[in-house]
């Protein structure tokens, strides 16, 4: 090798340089000039979930001299699309659980704390425990926050008990709402399941509580012994119309009443008793035997606070991360991207759309770090594999404009299938470390 | 081609999440094959591939009808020509992987047989 260089007079560091570009082009990423693959910018990714870690492995590989931090205090790595399973009975909740040290590469700084200011105009990032990181760069890929308080006399803490169970709060939460679905699903009862009016993560999760819970209120006995509500704060149950039509037409043959633009207001724990806000502003309280919670959504804290929020439009009231939907470069300040469930983006809050997407903010900050414009468009694409009954699900994958997007042509996004729900209970997870590290 | 490499990323996380099952039945392929090459006088006859073959069928058949249920599910539930393609491929993919067990097992066999 040091012959190489010889011969074909390079400098050593040009040399590696040009191994980096090589190797970024081998990752499926844009070749860098020498100058940018040589560079050492200060990138700090805010977040350490699917987006951040993912993030973080790419930009580690392409850019070997980087100075890169992710900000993230948990040590835990939960798999949230598992989680309808684990609140269903269908997988304990270690199956959920990993460590998030086996994620984070060697050569990125991991601060175990949370960010808790973001100042764009002078490129600093302060923590929690006051500890401030000045950056080039910035990625923000901090999820988002579950707005529980927004539902009057709703009470995390009794998810598990009196019927009250929320699948989004934690692995917790959802293994203890596991307890409630499955007494009602032998006692039967009064039903209510809810999705909220916001932008949500993974807007099929309200749904497969539904249907899963209606499929195990089969097994165990306790349907013919209910009665079943769904409440959506929205004027249908999903974006795309067929599945639209599909879920009214199984949710009748189910004998569950749809309730469209009706939110979850309020709930009494104790006497059982949800209230609903309709869109006629008509106020509903019903007795419940199991409530099952979606609360609103909306961006972290840190995000709504700083100058990096959408201040117009139907994201601003959310604080979501203002980006261009196309580049996930942010409207205001170049050097800012976006990544995950914190982008106010039109469609799209899952895993799936993370997987598609980070290659898309890679690309482009690196386009960004080497002088030239982001060209690279990410075109909205996002998946549900909505379980219809264990044992059977439908793979839907579809864009910004709700075109339906199937990764393989040959999956009928709107045919059950066996194969998709062998996808999400085999399949997904494995492929989901995989684009962790940074290499799907 | 992007869709091969999906496929190949997710079949190596399968192979990493399941990392022991995979150790085990390689060393147990490893030392099986080691001890029918050491132990019989020929390890490739006719006799053997013929057994092989069979027991590589009635696994087959076995997965076949299992897997539905298995991966909690059931035949009910295929109504898709794609699910009779994969339940078809699951089952040949995993009886081809076990004849790395089922052939030197069988040359043992025959080996012990003859002595």
């Amino acid at each position: 090798m040091t012959k190489m260089v010889k011969l074909s007079a390079l400098s050593r560091r040009k040399f590696l340089a040009g191994g980096a570009a090589v190797l970024a082009a081998a990752s499926g990423l844009s070749a860098l000039s020498v100058q940018a693959a040589e560079s050492a910018p200060r990138i700090v990714i805010v977040g350490g979930g699917a987006a951040g870690l993912s993030i973080a492995n790419r930009l580690s590989r392409a850019l070997k001299n980087a100075d890169i931090t992710i900000i993230e205090r948990k040590e835990t790595h939960y798999y949230w699309p598992g989680l309808t399973l684990v609140a269903t009975g269908a997988w304990p909740k270690s199956k959920v659980l990993d460590p998030n040290r086996s994620f984070v590469p060697n050569n990125v700084n991991w601060v175990r704390e949370m960010a808790a200011e973001i100042d764009p105009d002078v490129k600093r990032v302060t923590t929690d425990a006051g500890r401030k990181l000045d950056y080039d760069y910035l990625v923000v890929a901090n999820g988002l926050e579950y707005h529980y308080d927004a539902i009057e006399g709703m009470d995390v803490n009794a998810i598990g008990q009196n019927g009250l169970a929320s699948v989004y709060q934690s692995p917790d939460a959802a293994a203890k709402s596991w307890d409630v679905i499955k007494g009602f699903s032998h006692q039967g009862g009064e039903g209510i399941f809810t999705s909220p009016s916001t932008p949500i993560r993974c807007a099929g999760a309200p749904l497969k509580m539904a249907l899963l819970t209606l499929d195990r209120m089969r097994q165990n006995g306790g349907f013919d012994k209910s009665t079943m509500h769904f409440h959506s704060g929205t004027n249908g149950l999903f974006g795309i119309a067929f599945h639209n039509q599909f879920l009214m037409d199984e949710f009748a043959k189910n004998n569950v009443a749809v309730n469209l633009r009706s939110e979850l207001a309020a709930v009494d724990v104790t006497a059982r008793k949800a209230t609903f806000k309709q869109a006629d502003g008509q106020i509903v309280t019903q007795d419940y035997d199991l409530l099952h919670v979606v609360p609103p959504m909306r961006a972290p804290a840190v995000v709504r606070n700083s100058n990096l929020a959408w201040t117009e439009g139907n994201m601003a009231a959310g604080g979501w991360l203002a980006v261009d939907k196309d580049t996930l470069q942010h409207m205001t300040y170049p050097d800012v991207f976006g990544c995950g469930d914190v982008n106010g983006t039109p469609r799209g809050k899952t895993a799936a759309t993370v997987k598609m997407s980070v290659p898309i903010v890679v690309e482009n900050l690196l386009a960004v770090i080497d002088g030239r414009d982001p060209t690279a468009t990410f075109d909205g694409y996002t998946s549900c594999p909505l379980l219809t009954r264990f044992g059977a699900a439908m793979l839907i994958e579809f864009d910004y404009n709700g075109n339906l997007t199937p990764t393989f042509p040959m999956i009928d996004p709107k045919k059950e299938s066996w194969l998709a729900w062998v996808m999400k209970d085999q399949m997904l997870k494995p492929a989901y470390q995989q684009m962790l590290r940074g290499r799907v | 081609m992007e869709q091969l490499g999906l496929l190949f990323f997710m079949l190596l996380g399968y192979a990493e999440q399941n990392w022991i099952v995979v150790t085990v039945f390689i060393i147990g392929a490893l030392v099986l094959n080691g001890l029918a090459l050491s132990k019989s006088a020929a390890f490739f006859s006719r006799s053997a591939f013929k057994l092989t073959v069979i027991g590589f069928g009635g696994v087959f058949a076995l997965l076949f009808v299992l897997l539905p249920g298995l991966t909690g599910s059931g035949f009910g539930y295929m109504g898709y020509w794609l699910d009779w393609v994969l339940l078809g491929m699951m089952s040949a993919g995993y009886a081809a992987a076990l004849v790395l067990w089922i052939y030197p097992a069988v040359t043992l066999y025959q080996a012990q047989v003859k002595a």
